[in-house]
């Protein structure tokens, strides 16, 4: 890998994990979420200092270039990432439905029949 | 036997008032709860005006199953032991309400079926197809004859209720998915005639590009809801 190349990598790192690190700081991006894309910021360093293991995931899964090799697990990566996000809006929109049932059966007006009965 | 007739309502400012007069009139002394679907026309205060009728409403749309939800969670805290859910739309005749709750004791679930009817209801095609494919695969998959799936008028027991509480219950169109999660439960579910109407001046919930989704999620829905330990 040219020296260019990694300064230019390891420069993107650098900006991506101090962005991440701020969301968290200004608590607009939640701590557990931080880690796993300051884990991401880590990857691209380790793969711009130890070159040799992106060749030799390469050689291991079949693939001509690293490059492909790169796209297919940023690929996989956010595919799963979207997954999960899927599952935490499952997640929110059933305690938002519990929510607004709650709320509305406590606002009931009861009729005079019921009341009766 | 505690019984409540309950509507879920979405902008039905045309009918509800004529709805909850006819049930008024049949059974005076049956409790009538509407949930109002966040509607954005008079329906709410349409049903105010009856007096004897309780009123929820909903602070934002939650559709169909959201709406049924709210009523079954209504029922089952309030101590009912058999409920009647009908659409407010005129779609449902009231004076099917005493055969439904006939039936209920000898089952937790009576469908109201326009198909075992004698009626001059007019379906779209599509819609027949569908409702006769859903029956085929209830029938197959679990054994239970239902010519109606998709029938919102309905009588259940508290026994149903209790499970029709639960997070697993379906949010948009809970029709065969839900009979066959309440018969997986050991649940008894039977079907009778009633009669029906056409919805004036109404798409359906089953009608146009919604019966491709539809259809989508409801072989998914089953699929999950066969896969589940009851």
């Amino acid at each position: 890998m040219p020296l260019n190349q990694k300064i230019f990598a390891s420069l993107l790192a650098i900006l991506f994990l101090g962005i991440v690190i701020d969301l968290a700081r200004r608590k607009k991006l939640r701590v557990e979420y931080s880690i796993l894309w300051s884990l991401i910021a880590v990857v691209i360093v380790i793969l711009v200092f130890w070159y040799d293991s992106l060749v030799l995931i390469t050689k291991m899964i079949g693939a001509v270039l690293p490059t492909t090799t790169l796209f297919i697990f940023g690929l996989m990566f956010l595919l799963f990432l979207n997954l999960h996000f899927s599952v935490k809006l499952s997640e929110m929109s059933e305690q938002v439905k519990n929510i607004a049932h709650e709320v509305a059966l406590l606002t009931v007006r009861k009729g005079t029949k019921e009341e009766s009965s | 036997m505690k019984t409540l007739i309950a509507l879920p309502a979405r902008n039905e400012e045309d009918t509800i008032g004529k709805v909850l007069d006819q049930i008024g009139a049949l059974y005076p002394d049956i409790p009538v709860l509407v949930v109002d679907d966040a509607s954005q026309d008079a329906t709410a205060q349409i049903v105010q005006q009856h007096v004897d009728v309780s009123l929820i409403r909903l602070p934002f749309w939650m559709g169909y199953g959201g709406a049924l939800q709210t009523v079954y969670k209504y029922a089952y805290r309030n101590g009912f032991d058999a409920l009647i859910q009908m659409d407010a739309d005129g779609q449902h005749d009231p004076k099917s309400i005493a055969n439904l709750l006939e039936n209920l004791k000898d089952a937790d679930v009576v469908v109201g079926s326009r198909f075992l009817a004698q009626n001059t209801y007019p379906m779209s095609f599509v819609r027949r197809l569908g409702c006769r494919l859903l029956s085929h695969i209830g029938q197959t998959l679990v054994g239970i004859r239902i010519t109606d799936p998709t029938s919102g008028f309905q009588a259940l027991s508290r026994k149903a209720l209790e499970i029709a509480i639960q997070d697993y219950y379906p949010m948009d169109y809970p029709d065969l998915d839900v009979l066959i999660l309440l018969h997986r439960f050991q649940l008894k579910v039977a079907e009778i005639p009633v009669r029906m109407y056409p919805a004036a001046g109404k798409t359906g919930m089953h009608e146009g590009l919604q019966v491709w989704y539809y259809a989508f999620k409801m072989i998914l829905s089953i699929l999950v809801m066969m896969l589940r330990k009851p």
